[in-house]
C-alpha cells in the first residue's frame, strides 16, 4: 500500500515536470502584428490604451484625463490620422487597484493589441502593472501618477519603456523646498501626509531631499487616515510646534478638510501643497477658503499662455466645462506624443517609443519642453517646468511669482 | 467502483482541463484571469466551509489573506525561503490567527460575530498600509519570481501549480463534506446546543472551522503575492472581504460546487463588463444584488430546489446509501445497565437574578428505571433538565454523576460521561437527512482524525458504512427507516421527536432525558413514542421523563418527582403520587386533576 502510493508519487511528480517542462510560451503579441484576427477585421484602425481610474479616490483625475486624450485621439484622426489609418482609444477602468490595473492592462496590451499606452493615477497601479508593458515593449505614458520611482524602474534597462507627463514627487518636493529654504531662508518646517499611497511617497521624497540637500529634519510629522478627514488635530500639532511653514501631501478632498480645520483652528503659517491641490474639487468644495496662504506646484495653468488659453478654450467647447485642466491637459500631452510619435514613425511600438524619446519638435499645452526626453530622462517636467502657483482674489489659479 | 469514478471526477478531468487551459486560450490576459480565478477559488472554498456548513459569518478574510501574502513574500525575499515552503508556514500563521480570532469572539453569533471578524481585517489592513519598513505599504513591494526545485515558474506553469493545489484542495474539501468533519459543522451550524449535547465541543470546531478557513485564505493570499510578483497594501481592503462572502452566497453556500461558480461570477464577471468603462462596477453591483435577491440560496442552490434535479439527487442519495439492509435484526447499543444510583441532585438552585427557576432541589435517579418530573407549567422542569444536561451551570448545589461531581461541565462533558436529551423545542440539524442526524449522534464513536478525513481513507469509509448502518438501525427502533433519506425539517412534529431520540440513542448513553417528548405529538403519534420508551426501558436504559401527558407519566414511570414553583414537593411510584393531596393542589385540585391523573384528560 505504502510503496505504490510512493511510486504513484513520484510517477505522478515525473509526470507533472514532463508536461510543465513542454509548456507552450505565452503569447505576448504587443504590437499589432499581421496575423492577429483583431487587424484583419481592417487595416484602418490601430488601438491605443488608456488605463486610469475612473472609480475610486483618483476618479476624477481619470476623467480629465480621459477627456485630454479623447481630444488628442480625435484630433489626430481629424487630420487624417496616420496613413489613413485612424486611432481608436480603449479605457478601462482600474478603480484605483493594482490587481485590477495588472489585468486591464493585460488585456490592452494580449487582446486588443494596443501600440501604446497612457496611465494611470495612482503610483501603485503604475508599479503594479510596468514589468507587463515593459516585457512587452509597448511604450507607456504617465500622465497622473507622480511616485518617483516610476521611471526609474527601468531606467538602466536598454529600452526603458515608461514616461511621464507629471510633476512627480521628486520635483514637486524640490520646487517646494526651493521655495522655502532656499528662497524665503525657513528652517522650521510642517509635513501633514495621508496614509494613502500618495501621502506616505511624498513623505519619504521629503524627508529624503530635505536630509541630502540640506541637512535638515521636518520640525513636526503629522499622518492622517484620508477615510477620516478629521485634520484638526494635524493643524493643532503644527500651531504647537510653531512651524514657519506647512507641507501637505494628500488629495483633493483632504486638501479641502485641510483648508476647513485651518479656517476652524487658526494656522499662523502658510500651507504648501501639491498639484492634487489644485484639483478644482478643492475650490468646488470650499470656495473661499482656498484664497491667502495656500500654494501649490502647476505645470499648467490655463492662462500661462497662448497655447494654454486655447487647449482650455477648446475643452470647454467639446465638454461643457473643464473639470480639472491640470490633468486634462497633461493627458492631452501624453496621447500626443504617442500619435505625433506615430505620424512620423507608423505603428510599431518599438519604434514609438524611440521616437518619443527622441523629440526634439514636440508641442504640447503645459509646460512640456520641445525636447521632453532623453535617454537618461523620462519625465517631462524637471524643476524648471513646475512652479508655484495661488489663487487669486478671482479664484483663478495664477502663478505665484 | 464509486472509487474510480471519484478519481476521475475529483482528479483527472480537472487535471486534463487544467493542462489543456493554456494549449487554448494562449494570451497572457486569459492566463492572468485564471490565475486569479484559481487563487480567489482557493480563499472561497474555505470560506465556504465556514459560512456555508458551520454557518459561521466572516467579513474578515481579507485578514488572512493579507497575513498570508506578506508573511510569504518576508519569508522569500528576507529569510531566503523557498515560496512555497513560504507560502504554506504563512497559512500556517493565517490559520493560527483565525483560531485567535475564533477564541476571542466564541461568545459573537451572526452579526457581533461579522463584527468582530471585520475589525480584524480592518486592523491588518491598517498594519499593512502604515508599517511601510515591512509592508512596503500602499506604495507597495516586490516579490521575487515563484520557483521549484531551481526551476522558475513562468505564467502558465504557476497557473497550472496554484491549479494542481486548486485540485488537491477541492479534493480534500469534498472529503471533508461527505464524511463526519463535514457533517459535524453543518450540525453545530444548524443547532449549537443539539451538538453540544451530543458530545460536540463547539468551542473547539469552531475554532477549528476557522483555522482551516483562515489556511485556505492564506494559502490565497500567499499564492497571489507572486502571481505579480508586485502586492501593495490597497489590495487588503474590506471590499475583498465582502467580495468574498458575496461568492460563497451567490454560488449556494454550504454546496461543494458552489465556490466555483460564485469564484467563475465575482472574477469572470467583471471581465466582460470592461468596456462599459463608467457604468461596470454599477452594473456588476446591480447583477450581484438580483441575483442576491432572486436566488437566496445561491445558483447552485437555486439549481437543485428545480423538481427534476432533486429527482435525480434523491435518486443518487438512494444509491450511494444501497448498502443499508434490513436483514438483520436492530439491536440497540447500550452500556451495561447499573441498578445503584446514578444520578444525585444536591440542593441544585438555579436562580436567574431574583427569580428562583428551581430552589434546593434534591432528587435522586436510579439506573434501569424510568425517572419521570412532573410539575405545572413554571415549575421548573425545564430548567432542571437544562441544569442535568449543563446547558445551565447551576448557582448552587452540586449534581454528581456516579458519585463523580459534574456540576461545572459544559454539556459536551456530561455527553461524554453519557447523559444526553432531546429538546422540548425541537433542535433537529435541519440542513442533513434524517440519517444525518442520527449519525452525528456517534460523534464521540467516530476514531478517524483530521487528515485521515481529508484523504477519505479506507478505514474512514468503513467507518462511515458502519455507523449509517448503526443509525438506521436505530431509525428501525423508532419506526422512521422509510424516511431515513428525507430532509429532517420535513418530518412531522411527532417524528421529529422519534429523530431526536434515535440521534440520543446514538451517543450510547447510559441515562437519556427526554424532555416533554410528546408535546405537539398527535394521539397516533403520542402511541408510537410511548411505545419506543417502553422498549427502551425494556432494553435496560435509565431514563429521565419529563411530560405534561399524565397518560404517558403513569404508565410509563417507575419513579416520579413532582416540582412546583421550582421545589420538589413530592416524590414516590405513580401511586403515592396520584393519592398525595399536595399534587392535587398543585394541579389546581377536585375533579380536573382526577381526570388529569387517570389519564382521561391531558393538560397541553
Amino acid at each position: 500500500m505504502k510503496k505504490s502510493s510512493a511510486i504513484f508519487l513520484v510517477g505522478f511528480m515525473v509526470l507533472f515536470t514532463i508536461l510543465a517542462g513542454c509548456s507552450p510560451q505565452v503569447k505576448e503579441t504587443g504590437s499589432a502584428s499581421t496575423s492577429d484576427p483583431v487587424d484583419s477585421k481592417g487595416q484602418d484602425t490601430f488601438n491605443i490604451g488608456l488605463a486610469i481610474s475612473m472609480s475610486g479616490g483618483t476618479a476624477l483625475f481619470g476623467e480629465g484625463v480621459k477627456r485630454g486624450v479623447d481630444l488628442a485621439v480625435k484630433e489626430f484622426n481629424d487630420a487624417g490620422g496616420f496613413e489613413g489609418q485612424q486611432a481608436n482609444l480603449i479605457l478601462y477602468d482600474d478603480e484605483a487597484k493594482p490587481e485590477k490595473s495588472i489585468e486591464i492592462v493585460q488585456k490592452l496590451i494580449n487582446q486588443d493589441n494596443i501600440v501604446a499606452l497612457v496611465g494611470p493615477a495612482n503610483s501603485g497601479n503604475a508599479m503594479a502593472h510596468i514589468p507587463f508593458v515593459q516585457e512587452a515593449k509597448i511604450p507607456e505614458v504617465v500622465p497622473v501618477a507622480t511616485g518617483t520611482k516610476i521611471t526609474q524602474e527601468y531606467k538602466d534597462a536598454d529600452k526603458n519603456y515608461i514616461f511621464r507627463v507629471a510633476p512627480l514627487d521628486g520635483v514637486q518636493v524640490s520646487a517646494i523646498l526651493k521655495e522655502l529654504i532656499d528662497k524665503q531662508g525657513l528652517t522650521k518646517l510642517g509635513v501633514i501626509h495621508d496614509t494613502e499611497g500618495y501621502g506616505q511617497g511624498g513623505r519619504e521624497d521629503i524627508l529624503k531631499q530635505m536630509k541630502e540637500n540640506y541637512n535638515m529634519e521636518p520640525t513636526v510629522i503629522s499622518a492622517f487616515d484620508p477615510k477620516e478627514l478629521n485634520l484638526e488635530p494635524s493643524i493643532r500639532e503644527m500651531n504647537n510646534a510653531g512651524v514657519e511653514a506647512v507641507v501637505f501631501y494628500g488629495l483633493a478632498p483632504q486638501s479641502a478638510k485641510l483648508l476647513e480645520a485651518r479656517f476652524n483652528e487658526g494656522l499662523d503659517a502658510p500651507i504648501y501643497a501639491t498639484w492634487a491641490t489644485g484639483d478644482p474639487t478643492v475650490l468646488n468644495l470650499v470656495g473661499d477658503l482656498v484664497k491667502d496662504d495656500l500654494y501649490f506646484v502647476q505645470s499648467y495653468t490655463i492662462d500661462q499662455n497662448e497655447v494654454a488659453k486655447k487647449f482650455h478654450q477648446k475643452v470647454v467647447d467639446t465638454y461643457g466645462e473643464d473639470v480639472f485642466p491640470i490633468a486634462t491637459a497633461q493627458g492631452y500631452d501624453s496621447a500626443k506624443l504617442i500619435l505625433d510619435a506615430i505620424k512620423k514613425v507608423g505603428l510599431d511600438s518599438e519604434k514609438i517609443r524611440d521616437q518619443i524619446e527622441s523629440f526634439t519638435d514636440f508641442e504640447g499645452v503645459t509646460a512640456i519642453k520641445s525636447t521632453p526626453f532623453t535617454k537618461e530622462n523620462h519625465e517631462a517636467f524637471g524643476i524648471d517646468e513646475v512652479f508655484i502657483a495661488t489663487y487669486n482674489d478671482d479664484l483663478q489659479i495664477i502663478s505665484a511669482e | 467502483m464509486t472509487k474510480a469514478k471519484w478519481w476521475i471526477y475529483q482528479i483527472g478531468i480537472p487535471l486534463v482541463l487544467l493542462y489543456a487551459f493554456p494549449w487554448v486560450f494562449n494570451n497572457a490576459h486569459t492566463i492572468h484571469v485564471a490565475q486569479s480565478f484559481l487563487i480567489t477559488y482557493i480563499v472561497i472554498v474555505g470560506l465556504n466551509l465556514l459560512v456555508g456548513l458551520s454557518k459561521q459569518l466572516s467579513l474578515g478574510h481579507v485578514g488572512f489573506y493579507a497575513i498570508g501574502a506578506y508573511l510569504s513574500v518576508i519569508l522569500t525575499m528576507k529569510v531566503g525561503l523557498n515560496f512555497f515552503v513560504s507560502v504554506i508556514i504563512a497559512a500556517l500563521v493565517a490559520a493560527l490567527f483565525g483560531a485567535v480570532v475564533a477564541l476571542l469572539s466564541l461568545r459573537a453569533k451572526g452579526p457581533y460575530l461579522a463584527m468582530v471578524t471585520i475589525a480584524f481585517g480592518e486592523l491588518v489592513g491598517i498594519i499593512a498600509n502604515r508599517w511601510v519598513d515591512v509592508t512596503g505599504g500602499p506604495a507597495g513591494v516586490r516579490t521575487s519570481q515563484p520557483s521549484l526545485f531551481g526551476f522558475e515558474l513562468g505564467p502558465i506553469e504557476y497557473m497550472w501549480f496554484i491549479g494542481l493545489l486548486a485540485v488537491i484542495i477541492t479534493a480534500g474539501a469534498t472529503n471533508i463534506f461527505r464524511g463526519r468533519f463535514g457533517r459535524t459543522m453543518t450540525a453545530f451550524g444548524n443547532s449549537e446546543v443539539a451538538s453540544e449535547v451530543l458530545g460536540i465541543n463547539v468551542r473547539g470546531w469552531k475554532i477549528l472551522a476557522f483555522s482551516i478557513s483562515a489556511f485556505l485564505a492564506g494559502v490565497g493570499g500567499g499564492l497571489f503575492a507572486f502571481q505579480n510578483q508586485f502586492i501593495s497594501s490597497t489590495t487588503f481592503e474590506l471590499n475583498l472581504s465582502i467580495l468574498f462572502l458575496i461568492a460563497v452566497i451567490i454560488g449556494g453556500s454550504g454546496t461543494k460546487i458552489g465556490p466555483i461558480i460564485g469564484t467563475a461570477i465575482i472574477v469572470g464577471l467583471p471581465q466582460f463588463l470592461h468596456n462599459f468603462v463608467d457604468y461596470h462596477l454599477m452594473i456588476f453591483g446591480g447583477i450581484l444584488l438580483v441575483a442576491l435577491i432572486l436566488l437566496p440560496d445561491g445558483i447552485v442552490g437555486a439549481f437543485t430546489n428545480l423538481s427534476f434535479i432533486k429527482k435525480l439527487s434523491s435518486k443518487k442519495v438512494t444509491t450511494e446509501l444501497g448498502i443499508l439492509h434490513d436483514d438483520r435484526e436492530a439491536t440497540i447499543d447500550l452500556p451495561d445497565g447499573i441498578n445503584g444510583k446514578l444520578l444525585e441532585l444536591e440542593n441544585i438552585s438555579m436562580h436567574f437574578g431574583g427569580i428562583k427557576a428551581i430552589d434546593d432541589v434534591e432528587i435522586e435517579v436510579w439506573g434501569g428505571i424510568v425517572h419521570g418530573i412532573i410539575g405545572p407549567n413554571g415549575s421548573g422542569k425545564s430548567t432542571t433538565v437544562n441544569v442535568l444536561s449543563g446547558v445551565y451551570m447551576p448557582t448552587g448545589g452540586n449534581l454528581l454523576w456516579k458519585g463523580k461531581n459534574i456540576t461545572k461541565y459544559a454539556p459536551h462533558g456530561i455527553a461524554q460521561e453519557g447523559i444526553t436529551r432531546t429538546f422540548q423545542n425541537l433542535q433537529l440539524f435541519e440542513d442533513m437527512s434524517v440519517l444525518q442526524n442520527v449519525m452525528v449522534g456517534f460523534h464521540l464513536h467516530f476514531k478517524t482524525g483530521f487528515l485521515k478525513n481529508v484523504l477519505y481513507l479506507g478505514q474512514v469509509s468503513d467507518e462511515e458504512r458502519y455507523y449509517a448502518q448503526k443509525a438506521y438501525d436505530l431509525l428501525r427502533i423508532v419506526g422512521l427507516e422509510e424516511k431515513a433519506h428525507e430532509k429532517a425539517s420535513d418530518l412531522p412534529y411527532g417524528e421529529q421527536r422519534l429523530v431526536e431520540i434515535a440521534r440520543g440513542l446514538a451517543l450510547k448513553p447510559s441515562l437519556l432525558i427526554l424532555d416533554e417528548p410528546a408535546a405537539g405529538a398527535s394521539p397516533k403519534e403520542i402511541e408510537k413514542i410511548m411505545d419506543v420508551i417502553q422498549r427502551l426501558k425494556n432494553a435496560g436504559l435509565s431514563i429521565i421523563l419529563v411530560e405534561h401527558h399524565m397518560d404517558i407519566v403513569m404508565n410509563v414511570c417507575d419513579y416520579i418527582t413532582v416540582l412546583d414553583f421550582g421545589k420538589k414537593i413530592c416524590e414516590g411510584t405513580p401511586e403515592t403520587i396520584q393519592n398525595d393531596p399536595r399534587v392535587i393542589e398543585a394541579y389546581l385540585g377536585g375533579e380536573e386533576v382526577n381526570q388529569l391523573v387517570a389519564g382521561t384528560k391531558s393538560i397541553s
